[in-house]
């Protein structure tokens, strides 16, 4: 995110110096009345029921004056049982929200995140329109890590997303070369199909499943961010293969979008659960639908833009015999690193929690009663058709009670540089000759967070 | 002569008619650590077991050497010695069976006979010793490449494809005849001041009886149905 934007937000929200990996902002695109306003207040209403449910202490925050004001426009509506007006031109309200006091399980070690909505007027984005998207709304795409563009899936019959690939083009063109300025990396976009309930018996099997269940169910203490982002994946491939193979120029748009360098995404959601009628809806039985799912996105995309390169990849390993209270440490950590989609190996005594490709085949597990070699571990790592499709980690993070025997390979070992040596032994910490630090319990989590993003962001 | 890996990426090569290969150096401990820390390994190899029976390798009597610790006294401390040939060995072999990928169909990972390794020997004793390049596209383990480097790096001068694979001035290796445990090969003048050679096919393997020494290693033959190509380098 541009470092302008960023300063933008935190002084119109006044909340004195916030970390770039604190804030991100989400654009929102798309045509008139395809649902936009009406999705920001059912993700607001879905958030806020989080808390004390599902998330004790959570909250949502509006920030600013501008988005106290905007806020209140949507809550009244709501009230009134009307769904929010549409954004015009010359009325473009940003919304920035605080979510605050995130588990870690949710946000990895941001406990706050500022939200920044930019909603810009769906005539922008009119099919037939001769005039081109305005430079501010672009730069905005352009700083944006994943832009969200809204279609509606209501059609009568077919359900076809009317001009969605000639409106997702003109932001492409818009756009110029996609990716750039982002090294090799493919660009991510989110496609969101809005209106999901009215189109629900159409879909395939596995996506009306998806939409109907409760998502908030899922949020709760054990909520694995990687295991949601796979279903969110495959959920976007299914949705991808069942527009492509009913309308043929959403295929063309998405073998496009692969040759022009951009990651396409899509979800579908539905604001108000199917109970809109002529514009008006019984705030009481007012029922969202996976509308969490894009907000995921996008802290995802986020994370994975953030400190990192692509790819980064991070493995834990935990001796046998490690104090409880190493034990527990090893566990925060691999939470925290799932949740930024990190692959990683897990080793604790003999439980192996394996996530991302490639593990299993390739990267023993500790065995339960020999714990003390570190090189049969590493050398897997090292493997061409290994870990990763063959790329090696970036940072292991050894949790430590005692100095492996194969310490003098160890040493030597093409990845010794990218381990961090963690322990309670300030005598055996000394033993060993870098990245090193002293962890006594659970309350020295933030630091090793803090090493670990250190870490990940060398060059 | 073709050359490949096993699983762990270390060298092995093929010898006589049938799609045999034997490890190119004895058994090392840094194999032998895989077959410790992997859970498919049985349970009585537990940190207890390691440091009662290979104390040499542990953090326990003397330390564990690194691999760029050997030198020319101590060279032959990177070979696996000390296992129990019976029992030992068959669980290190079924081990490799299980990690050699399915489509190779292994027939058995075993010790040599006494006629197959006096074969071996035969052969790589009339062969020139390899270069180091030639290895380069081999893919071996960076822990073998760093033991092959370090191992070749302390004589100056091989005079054959058996002497750089330590068939001679290694450690006495055990193999079979019929039911029965010998062994072969020639110790390193370190290992013993009373330099025997029982590399002479004429002379039969001497019979030690059972038991684990410490003089005594041991190489895998691994065999693989008529047919089942492995990935391999001509030399």
């Amino acid at each position: 995110m541009s470092k302008e934007v960023i300063s933008k937000f935190i002084s119109d929200c006044n909340l004195g110096p916030i970390p770039e990996s604190e804030a991100m902002t989400v654009v929102t695109l798309g045509p008139p009345e395809h649902g936009k306003s009406s999705y920001k207040v059912a993700l607001f209403k879905q958030l806020q029921a989080l808390a004390p449910r599902y998330i004790p202490n959570f909250a949502l925050i509006p920030q600013g004056s501008e988005s106290l004001a905007r806020w209140s426009h949507l809550k009244d509506r709501l009230d009134q049982g009307l769904l929010p007006a549409p954004t015009e031109e010359g009325d473009e309200q940003h919304l920035a929200v605080l979510l605050s006091n995130l588990p870690s399980h949710l946000a990895g070690r941001n406990i706050r995140r500022l939200v920044g909505f930019l909603d810009f007027p769906g005539e922008y984005f009119q099919s037939g329109r001769e005039q081109p998207i305005p430079d501010h709304v672009m730069a905005a795409v352009g700083n944006c890590p994943m832009p969200w563009l809204f279609f509606r899936t209501d059609h009568p019959t077919t359900g076809r997303p009317k001009d969605l690939p000639p409106v997702f083009q003109r932001i492409v063109q818009a756009l110029g070369m996609p990716g750039a300025g982002r090294s090799s990396q493919r660009r991510p976009f989110l496609i969101v199909l809005s209106c999901g309930d009215r189109f629900l018996d159409k879909l395939p099997a596995s996506v009306q499943q998806y939409l109907r269940e409760d998502e908030l169910s899922e949020l709760q203490t054990g909520f694995d961010v990687a295991e949601y982002m796979q279903r969110a994946e495959a959920i976007s491939q299914e949705l991808a293969s069942f527009l492509s193979e009913k309308f043929s120029d959403i295929a063309i748009m998405v073998n496009s979008a692969k040759t022009q360098g951009i990651d396409l995404k899509f979800c579908v959601c539905s604001a108000t659960g199917g109970i809109a009628n002529g514009g008006k809806v019984d705030p009481k039985s007012f029922r969202p639908m996976r509308v969490l799912a894009p907000l995921f996105w996008s802290v995802y995309f986020q994370c994975d833009f953030a400190p990192k390169r692509p790819g980064k990849v991070a493995v834990v390993v935990q001796a046998d015999k490690a104090k409880p209270k190493i034990e527990i440490l090893g566990e925060q950590l691999s939470t925290y690193l799932s949740s930024f989609g990190l692959k990683q190996a897990y080793y604790m005594g003999n439980v192996r929690t394996q996530m991302g490709d490639g593990v299993g085949s390739h990267l023993p597990p500790l065995n339960r009663s020999f714990p003390h070699l570190l090189c049969p571990l590493l050398d897997p790592l090292c493997h061409r058709n290994g870990f990763s499709g063959g790329q090696r980690p970036d940072l292991i993070v050894v949790l430590l009670d005692r100095l492996p025997f194969d310490y003098e390979d160890v040493k030597r070992h093409p990845l010794a540089t990218r381990i961090l040596w963690c322990g309670t032994e300030l005598d055996l910490l000394n033993q060993l000759d870098e990245n090193r630090m002293v962890v006594r319990d659970a309350n020295d989590f933030p630091a090793v967070q803090n090493e670990v993003v250190r870490l990940l962001s060398r060059d | 002569m073709e050359l490949s890996c096993d699983p762990l990426g270390f060298p092995i090569i093929r010898f006589g008619e049938r799609n045999r290969w034997m490890s190119f150096l004895p058994i090392t401990r840094v194999q032998f650590e895989h077959f410790l820390c992997d859970p498919k390994t049985p349970v009585e190899y537990s940190g207890n077991w390691y440091e009662q029976n290979m104390p040499s390798l542990t953090a326990q009597g003397r330390p564990r050497l690194g691999i760029h610790m050997y030198q020319e006294t101590n060279y032959f401390d990177c070979f696996l010695r000390n296992l129990d040939p019976i029992d030992g060995v068959n669980n290190l072999a079924n081990w490799y069976d299980q990690c050699f990928p399915v489509h190779l169909e292994i027939i058995g990972s075993r010790l040599p006979r006494d006629e197959e390794w006096v074969a071996c020997y035969r052969s790589m004793a009339t062969q020139p010793p390899l270069a180091e390049s030639q290895l380069k596209s081999l893919g071996l383990s960076w822990r073998a490449s760093a033991i092959l480097r370090r191992l070749w790096s302390l004589s100056p001068k091989w005079n054959s494809l058996a002497e750089q694979m330590f068939l001679v001035k290694g450690v006495f290796e055990w193999s079979k005849t019929e039911d029965k445990l010998g062994y072969r090969g020639c110790l390193h003048p370190t290992l013993s001041k009373n330099v025997v050679d029982h590399i002479d096919p004429s002379a039969g393997a001497p019979r030690p009886g059972s038991g684990a020494r410490d003089t005594h290693g041991f190489r895998l033959v691994f065999e693989f149905p008529h047919g089942i190509e492995l990935s391999a380098i001509r030399i």
